[in-house]
């Protein structure tokens, strides 16, 4: 699922809460001044829940955000079980990319990315035209990007990594059915 | 013999020079992506190599003067070694100047190997003066952090007094031997520091060894890890050379008083460490790295948000809160700094969280964030502290008015300019596209009218400037 | 400088010196990965030889050490050229040249580090070994 068009309004609002709450304190000094030694006290009780909220919630989001990181599993054997995986092989080079032209609906798909060149990016943009998947193409390495494609249609294939002057056209695409 | 005062504006100047030119690159390339001008690819990719490189540059020359000149404020240093890093890294623009105009080489700033010698469209020649343009920069650079560390390390005692060990762990330290916030973070500045530049000369070196003789080779996952450890610190640190005189600078405008804490010591200790393994986000895509590298990764980069903002942000936020704060162009653009480094601080957090990367990694998400806080951060503070320097010395300040037209025009311009690149990576427009797939065209004309704004804005903001440094001196040096 | 330290220091310079010469009587083919730790190793000892035989003075702002400080490991680098290697396998002699001027430098910074400021030459030392470390990461691969 394409998250992207997600991220936005949270950056917004986020944005905006941080902007108000210090634009409030420049206000604030159009109120009667207040000594520092009356100012530090508060300030630096408060500082410590900032530090302990902010601490134990971003961990927690590493933590609870594991089950949604896009690696494959690290155990071979894991990636063997999954009999019906479709391995598929992604050679890149300047500047265009070789893959299948149709891919299953539905099941789950092993690219194996590579570059014969440079570093390039393999970028899968859905129907829509959202990044659904990428991973780097990378010239003596081969990484293994797991998709199942629920959407039928006509995805694209851009390149995510600059890779030359001919960088911005370097596409292609496969049908998913 | 050379004052500070001269070292100061030598370094300022020169970095807003490199910056102007680089801005015009900027608003081009920006123009060629809303299809306004059509350079071609060739040209695109030679400005935005340019640009990025150049740009980090700029602040980073503001923020090694600006430092140096408050470090000097302290003790003694000597102005010829000031000016012998200032010239290396000069030498460096110049020769990567070269390189891409008239030499023409296009292969990012980032030249990650092997881009730089496949497929060039370039001469060979122009491929060495770049790499050897990296090199100068970073020898400048060390240069200079050797410098200020040897100057911290015998004004405060060695290691334990200089990083601020001995205020946390010894009951015994001597008030006066303590350093000033801004010392802390030149400490932190130069150790990362000089990491980064070893590891520039090492990468330099590898990629000049494959020039002179193609027979060696190099790894080209370790070249990732190593380029983007270099040119990720590089660009973060000069953000955290311009807190040396955002905690200087707000301390006096507001008339409090900002010390060195047992926090704040920590608190930089922590970015020591963050600033070094937080560049660890740039091979998130790279499947073939080291798991726990990434997670590594994730949490550094999560984390330094801890630092950031519950000590310097905080300590600012709490100088500022119902003071006696005079609002002058200097303040307002120190401020205004620390809000676009929070703001961009957030696109940094999101796109630094491994499931969102997944979809933006390489978009203009990616320079959407980094813009915020290096145009709107680094940039604004170190237009704030040059006016610092003109409103201390001529005892005067701008009007309101012109406060207001600098406000609507520089912030309101950056602000159309920023989103033209959230909106657009946010939904999945590639960075680096010389022709952009939709909605970036449209995206990008919204951002170049932005450009053209702050454009107009920052010639205001010069013409002032130079109006305030003709005025007679109050305070002389 | 206490007896220890004096004691300390040249051993540890003649153990590196040893290891310099260590081409003369063996001759085995490492990987060039091998090649920069060894390097690695070298200019350990040269680091520490430095550390322990630098005087206590408080430091001399003299520009020339902070030239060599700086140079140094970029100089280090450049001998460590991946496709020399061979070359070096073959030649017994021009090999230990080599390794004495790694060595050489290796001290160099360090010493040049503690005179310009204590303290800079264990950054400038730890910064020079960490670099031919690096170095075998990826520095000079074959495919
Ligand atoms: C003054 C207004 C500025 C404009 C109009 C501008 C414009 C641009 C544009 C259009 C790009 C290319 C984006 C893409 O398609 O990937 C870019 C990239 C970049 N800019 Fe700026 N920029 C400005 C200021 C800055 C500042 C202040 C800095 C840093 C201090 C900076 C650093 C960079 C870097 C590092 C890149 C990435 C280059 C690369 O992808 O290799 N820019 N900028
Ligand atoms: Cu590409």
């Amino acid at each position: 699922m394409a998250k992207g068009p997600l991220v936005l309004p949270v950056f917004l609002v986020l944005a905006a809460a941080a902007m108000a709450v210090m634009l409030l304190v420049a206000l604030s000094t159009r109120l009667s001044p207040l000594p520092y030694s009356q100012v530090q006290p508060n300030g630096y009780k408060l500082r410590r829940w900032w530090f302990v909220i902010l601490s134990v919630g971003l961990v927690a989001i590493f933590a609870v955000t594991l089950p949604w990181f896009p690696y494959p599993p690290l155990r071979a054997a894991a990636h063997a079980a999954k009999n019906d995986t479709l391995y598929v092989k992604i050679t890149a080079q300047q500047y265009g990319f070789t893959m299948p032209s149709v891919l299953p609906l539905d099941r789950r798909i092993v690219f194996e990315v590579t570059s014969l060149d440079v570093n390039h990016g393999f970028g899968i943009y859905d129907p829509r035209g959202q990044i659904v998947a990428q991973v780097q193409a990378m010239p003596d390495y081969v990484n293994h990007l797991p998709v199942t494609f629920t959407r039928a249609g006509r995805y694209t294939v851009r390149c995510l990594e600059y890779c030359g002057i001919g960088h911005a056209s370097m596409q292609g695409g496969f049908d998913v059915r | 013999m050379t004052s500070a005062r001269r070292v100061l504006w030598i370094y300022l100047l020169t970095g807003i020079a490199v910056f102007t030119l680089m801005m015009l690159l900027g608003i081009a390339m920006r123009a060629e992506q809303a299809r306004w001008v059509a350079f071609g690819p060739q040209i695109f990719y030679a400005m935005l190599t340019l640009h990025g490189g150049g740009m980090i540059t700029s602040v980073a020359l503001c923020g090694m003067g600006g430092l140096w000149y408050l470090m000097r404020r302290e003790g003694e240093l000597s102005a010829r070694a000031a000016l012998a890093a200032y010239a290396l890294v000069v030498l460096g623009v110049v020769a990567v100047l070269l390189s891409v105009f008239p030499g023409g080489f296009a292969a990012g700033w980032t030249f990650l190997y092997p881009l730089p010698f496949v497929g060039a469209t370039w001469a060979s020649w122009a491929t060495g003066t770049f790499l050897i343009g990296i090199m100068l920069v970073s020898l400048g650079w060390t240069a200079w952090c050797f410098q200020i560390l040897a100057f911290t390390l015998t004004r405060y005692g060695g290691w334990g007094g200089a990083s601020g060990w001995n205020l946390v762990f010894k009951r015994d330290a001597e008030p006066h031997a303590v350093p000033p916030p801004q010392s802390i973070a030149a400490f932190v500045v130069a150790v990362d520091g000089i990491l980064t530049g070893m590891a520039g000369m090492t990468i330099g070196t590898a990629l000049i060894a494959h020039w002179l003789s193609p027979s060696v080779l190099i790894d080209p996952l370790w070249a990732k890890n190593v380029t983007f450890f270099f040119g990720h610190a590089f660009a973060n640190l000069t953000i955290y050379m311009a807190l040396g005189w955002v905690y200087v600078g707000m301390a006096r405008y507001t008339g409090r008083e900002y010390h060195t804490t047992k926090i704040l010591a920590i608190a930089w200790w922590a970015t020591l460490i963050f600033v070094a393994v937080a560049y660890f986000h740039h091979l998130y895509m790279d499947f073939v790295q080291y798991r726990p590298l990434q997670y590594v990764g994730e949490i550094a980069s999560y984390l330094s948000a801890i630092p950031a903002t519950a000590v310097s942000v905080w300590g600012s936020m709490l100088l500022v809160y119902r003071s006696r704060m005079r609002w002058t162009l200097g303040s307002i653009f120190l401020f205004t700094g620390l809000i676009g480094w929070v703001v961009g601080g957030i696109g940094a957090l999101l796109d630094a969280s491994i499931p969102l990367n997944f979809d933006l990694h390489n978009t203009l998400w990616v320079p959407a964030h980094f813009h915020t806080y290096l145009l709107g951060g680094v940039f604004l503070f170190a237009l704030g502290l040059i006016y610092m320097q003109l409103e201390e010395r001529s005892g005067r300040c701008s009007p309101p008015l012109l406060r207001w037209v600098v406000g609507l025009t520089t912030f309101g311009g950056m602000a159309v300019f920023l989103l033209g690149f959230y909106v657009a990576g946010a939904n999945g427009v590639p960075r680096r596209y010389a022709l952009e797939p939709s909605p970036g065209p449209l995206t990008a004309s919204w951002a170049t009218v932005g450009a053209l704004l702050l454009l107009l804005g920052l010639l205001v903001v010069l013409i002032e400037a130079i109006r305030l440094a003709r005025l007679p001196a109050e305070n002389p040096a | 400088m206490s007896p220890l330290r004096r004691i300390a220091a040249y051993l540890i310079g003649a153990l590196t010196l040893a290891g310099a010469l260590a081409p003369l009587v063996s001759n085995e083919d490492v990987s060039i990965p091998e090649h920069h730790l060894l390097h690695a190793v070298l200019l350990a000892g040269a680091v520490t030889t430095a550390l322990l035989a630098s005087p206590d003075t408080a430091g001399d702002r003299n520009g020339a050490w902070l030239v060599a400080v700086v140079g140094s490991p970029l100089l280090v680098m450049f001998l460590m050229w991946p496709s020399s290697y061979a070359y070096l396998d073959a030649h017994p002699i021009a090999h230990v040249g080599d390794h004495l001027s790694i060595a050489l430098l290796g001290f160099l910074c360090t010493w040049s580090g503690q005179r310009y400021a204590r303290g800079i030459g264990w950054i400038g030392g730890v910064a020079t070994v960490s670099m031919a470390v690096l170095a075998a990461g990826g520095f000079g691969v074959v495919r």
